[in-house]
């Protein structure tokens, strides 16, 4: 039975921009360190795509390639785009022309930097949900959980990163404000070859209403996500099955890929895709890292790499802090530093969207083809 | 007074739940018992054989030291000062030779053994054969409530330990399981898990290399130290097996039987019964102990098994026990369709076309009513080119005469008195007939617990009592891979359940009818494909033949209790007992959902009522299939077939971490209810008391 617990620092969130941050502290300080994970672990994690860039920030959190086993990271074999044009273009010739990109298994990526927090001497309480926050006059927050077979109890820390993820109802609740560039939305689901085995590629496909994209996941399987404005999903319910599997059809080579395949779940997942910028910095003894502070758009492969980063940025703060005004100074400096990374971000994504000619009157690509600034 | 460890074999079971367990049945069909954590026996029959989370209960089997008028010594008798167990269990199945039905039975011959019929090893290509063995080594208790477990981190230093390396499938051997004393210094011995990991794809019943799983056999040893300082040591066996599914229904030939058979034949129990190599006709059966259980047991085949062609032979169509001249005709014509036993060691001199094993009707291919058993024999799978055939089951020769006794009228049908002796008439202790009764006798092949070797007069002591090749000193450097006990000379641990399909689930899920040949005396199946890539298929026609459907069913009755939501059909439906595991791999991982086969109105003896219990219904999804989905003609939309099967989890096609998102949960959580240093906190602490737990 837990009655109460607390430590320094308490990382609400165990993704890798949480775990990076625990790890993080734990290579450096010797402060205790407890992240709070609201699931069992257990849920389905769809792969993505990084640049070899995270390879120096692992070995930063002293975890080298090597210590996630082979299978982790596969070298995309090859991938094709049909963006902008009816003709396949190698992705890396729009998107990233100067890097190799890797396919990342992220249950065994996720799980690994985890398990790693825990022999180095973090604390993880799992399918522990953060409720209420307080902050007490001495600037420590007491957040109150809730553990399924626990039950309710509280957690008392002197620091509070936000690592909850895109939906990050934590830096809402603290006063932080979010600016919501655009509400992209991914429908996916996957699909179970029925004979042959699937090409190791991955495929991007643009129409009207967005883009779909694929990776194979093993021989057997790929991910298949369609990602548009969640207004337009809502409208044409491209989150029930028929709908979607309907829009699928329309597409010319997303839908060739999978003819020989079959779905393996009857549930459509949907998750946010959306880029937002979080404004947090009067906010005592508190930091958001990876999605919490700022959210990309997956065209730009940019989510976990920011996710580890930031979490290092964090950490170091964390580490050096003297006193309270001098944790509020570099405070300030990291979300100054996160304005500059995300405006070099929206000049990217214009530019990737701004690729794609075809349809520059449809209201989602007209939307991503302005010119617009982070206003700070 | 004259103590002995019993039973002589002891049968413990596998079971997926962590925690529970239950004590082994002490009679033939019994249901097994209640126990508390010590294996401290409860009184009371199981009624519950899966825990709240649907997972199959262990069985341990309890160790008892008696005497014939049942006196038992235990550390709360007056003269005992200490009593010590070691026990100690291994699996071979990896190192031994594939399971190729009769081949290497050298009951049959010097030219079946393993050599002459160039019987391949499991894991030919692993040179070092010892690794395949999983040893854990001996275990020594002593005293109350004293516990070990079979696993690599609690053997002794000096022992050559062996564990199988993580299987890419399946699920990583640990442990074989554990050991405990019960309050009174009474040993339990509880199975494995049903863990079975490997990496080849699973293919046939034999199992497959690069797989173990955690079925073991092996020694007891028992010291009992009195208090004036003199030693007793005792010794006996245990296997472990797996569920026993259908506790209730007994097989006809059950390992009982095959035991009872070699001690009557080769172990002289009885010479009245049996001397100077032949049955005495002289001899007089009684009803009640030799006929009346085969009866019995043939009545109940129905609840898990479609054999209406024996229902006349558990109906009154006249009185079974009267012994009288007038009743000769009704008898011998009941007996008469009852197949002719063969002796291994003369039926290959006998021509094929008169070997009784191979014949289904009373004039071998012609005739009008299956003979009984009608199950499949020892080998209705391959050709006699290269093994033995043995196409359809057979009595053990000691029931066959036993039978043909009360045939002929040389019977009594007076009831046994009750006794208060540990011991029947043969002088056989009715615990060691307890616990190897539930097992399957026959047909061996390989079987569900253990095999053919069981047929094997070598093997044994005693009548009922496996031959120690120690002699009860142990094995202190290790256990052979390759020795064969057939050859004499004593068994190891391991030894009576390495020729078992490896892993058992394989054996499990294939073997439970067989389309039989009932032409060919000496082929069971053909070439369907080419010789680079056989498909050998058996030959027609062929007869529908059950293995050993008390230990793995097949056709069962859905219950009136379960949601009809969630099994998706009627109650009193006759059903498939697997629907929705569907393959191998399925049942390697999803064999604890199934059910167990329970008698609902056990008030009344008489009207039976056997429905299929405790499945893991929520496992399993259901589809009715049209079958012009099948044919692609709209017009046959008319009849469904329905599907059952386990909804394709996305999460185990993506988990190449195998299981360590729940490995990792797990230690969490573990670490969670742990206490948790921590000062109170300026909040009021959480009621408790409020939660439900587990």
């Amino acid at each position: 039975m837990i009655h109460a617990h607390e430590c320094d620092v308490l990382v609400v969130g165990a993704g890798p921009a949480g775990a990076s941050t625990a790890l993080n502290l734990l290579n450096h300080t010797k402060l205790s360190v407890t992240l709070v994970e609201s699931s069992d672990l257990q849920r389905l994690r769809v792969g993505e795509s990084v640049s070899e860039s995270i390879f120096p920030i692992l070995d930063y959190l002293r975890l080298p390639k090597s210590h996630f086993g082979t299978g982790c990271f596969t070298p995309t074999q090859g991938n094709s785009a049909f963006w902008g044009s009816d003709k396949s273009a190698n992705r890396h010739a729009i998107f990233a022309p100067d890097r190799a990109t890797f396919q990342v298994n992220r249950e065994v990526f996720d799980l690994t930097l985890l398990e790693t927090v825990l022999n180095r001497g973090g604390t993880v309480f799992p399918r522990t949900k953060h409720k209420a926050v307080t902050q007490l006059q001495d600037g420590r927050y007491v957040v109150e959980v809730n553990h399924p077979e626990h039950g309710k109890f509280a957690i008392t820390c002197n620091y509070l990163v936000d690592a909850s993820g895109r939906n990050s109802s934590l830096s809402k609740s603290l006063g932080a404000s979010v600016t919501q560039h655009d509400r992209l939305t991914g429908v996916g689901a996957f699909y179970k070859s029925d004979s042959t085995s699937f090409e190791q590629i991955q495929l991007i496909e643009s129409d009207e209403y967005g883009w779909w994209y694929s990776a194979a996941l093993s021989d057997q399987m790929v991910v298949v996500t369609y990602f548009s404005d969640f207004e337009s999903i809502s409208k044409m319910k491209l989150n029930r099955q028929s709908q979607w599997q309907q829009h699928l059809k329309h597409s010319k080579y997303m839908s060739k890929r999978v003819e020989r395949a079959h779905f393996i779940d009857d549930n459509l997942w949907i998750r946010p895709a959306g880029t937002h910028f979080n404004q947090f910095s009067h906010i005592k003894n508190y930091l958001p890292v990876g999605d919490a502070a700022c959210a990309f758009d997956p065209i730009s492969s940019m989510g976990l790499g920011f996710a580890m980063t930031s979490g290092c940025q964090v950490a170091t703060i964390i580490g050096n802090a003297t006193s309270p005004a001098n944790f509020n100074e570099n405070s300030h400096i990291y979300q100054q530093d996160l304005a500059r990374q995300f405006e070099e971000y929206l000049g990217f994504k214009q530019h990737f969207y701004h690729k794609e000619q075809r349809w520059s009157d449809a209201p989602f690509w007209a939307k991503r083809q302005q010119h617009v600034h982070q206003v700070a | 007074m004259n103590y002995s460890l019993h039973p002589s074999v002891g049968v413990a079971r596998l079971g997926n739940s962590e925690g529970q367990f239950y004590l082994a049945p002490d009679q033939i069909g019994g249901l097994p018992f209640e126990a508390d954590e010590w294996g401290n026996k409860i009184d009371s029959p199981v009624n519950q054989f899966k825990d709240q989370e649907g997972r199959i209960r262990r069985q341990g089997q309890p160790f008892k030291i008696i005497d014939e008028d049942n006196n038992e010594l235990t550390l709360a008798s007056d003269n005992v000062k200490a009593v010590t167990w070691t026990v100690h269990i291994a699996n071979k199945k990896a190192a031994w030779y594939e399971f190729n039905e009769l081949q290497g039975n050298l009951l049959f011959g010097e030219e079946n053994s393993y050599s002459n019929r160039r019987t391949p090893w499991r894991n030919a290509s692993e040179t070092n054969r010892r690794s395949l063995i999983i040893d854990p080594g001996p275990r020594t208790i002593t005293g109350a409530n004293a516990k070990a477990i079979f696993d690599e981190a609690s053997a002794s230093n000096n022992y050559p330990v062996s564990f199988p390396p993580k299987p890419c499938q399946g699920t990583e051997i640990k442990s074989l399981g554990n050991i405990i004393t019960d309050n009174e210094g009474r040993l339990v011995v509880i199975g494995g898990y049903g863990n079975a990991g490997g990496n080849e794809p699973l293919e046939s019943y034999g199992g497959a290399d690069s797989w173990h799983d955690d079925i073991a056999d092996g020694t007891v040893y028992c010291t009992i130290t009195f208090n004036d300082g003199q030693e007793l040591k005792l010794s006996a066996w245990v296997i472990v097996g797996s569920p026993d599914f259908a506790p209730e229904i007994v097989n006809i030939s059950n390992l009982s039987d095959t035991m009872f058979d070699v001690a009557i034949r080769e172990q002289n129990l009885c010479a009245e019964m049996y001397s100077n190599g032949e049955f005495q006709p002289s001899y007089q059966a009684n009803y009640y102990r030799d006929i009346e259980p085969i009866i019995q047991r043939i009545s109940r085949y129905q609840w898990v098994s479609n054999v209406q062609s024996m229902s006349a032979f558990v109906s009154n169509i006249f009185d079974f026990k009267d012994n009288t001249e007038e009743n000769q005709a009704n008898r011998s014509a009941y007996f008469n369709y009852f197949r002719k036993p063969v002796n291994p060691a003369t039926v290959q001199q006998t021509p094929p076309i008169e070997q009784t094993n191979q014949q289904l009707f009373e004039h071998g291919i012609e005739g009008h009513l299956p003979l009984m058993p009608v199950n499949s024999g020892s080998n209705s799978v391959s050709n006699a080119e290269d093994n033995i055939v043995d196409k359809f089951l057979t009595l053990t020769q000691t029931q066959y005469f036993l039978l043909s006794q009360w045939a002929s009228g040389s019977f009594s049908n007076e009831k046994p008195l009750p006794t208060t002796s540990a011991q029947d008439s043969f002088g056989v202790f009715h615990a060691d007939q307890g616990s190897v009764g539930n097992c399957v006798g026959l047909p061996m092949c390989p079987g569900i617990e253990v095999t053919w070797s069981m047929q094997n007069p070598v093997i044994y002591a005693a009548p009922y009592v496996i031959k120690d090749q120690s002699i009860g000193s142990g094995f202190p450097n290790g256990l052979d891979p390759e020795r064969d006990e057939c050859e004499g000379g004593g068994c190891q641990p391991g030894d009576l359940t390495k020729r078992m399909a490896c892993p058992w689930q394989a054996d499990f899920f294939n073997c439970t009818i067989q389309n039989v040949n009932f032409t060919d005396p000496t082929v069971n199946k053909v070439n369907e494909g080419t010789a680079e890539e056989p498909s050998m298929v058996p030959l027609a026609p062929t007869y529908y033949s059950y293995w050993w459907p008390p230990q793995s069913p097949w056709d069962v009755l859905t219950n009136q209790v379960d949601d009809q939501s969630a099994t998706h059909l009627p109650a009193g439906q006759q059903v498939n007992y697997a629907r929705g595991i569907n393959s191998f791999v399925q049942m390697v991982e999803h064999w604890p959902a199934l059910g167990f086969i329970r008698n609902q109105n056990t008030s009344e003896p008489n009207f039976p009522f056997f429905t299929e219990s405790e499945r893991n219904h929520q496992l399993f999804a259901y589809k009715d299939v049209p079958v012009s989905d099948i044919t692609g003609n709209p017009q046959d939309n008319g009849t469904d077939i329905p599907v059952f099967y386990i909804p394709d989890d996305v999460k185990s096609h993506l988990s190449s971490g195998c299981s360590k998102a729940k490995a990792l949960l797990k230690s969490m959580e573990e670490k969670m209810s742990a206490p948790i240093t921590a000062k109170p906190a300026g909040r009021a602490v959480p009621r408790s008391g409020t939660r439900t737990r587990r």
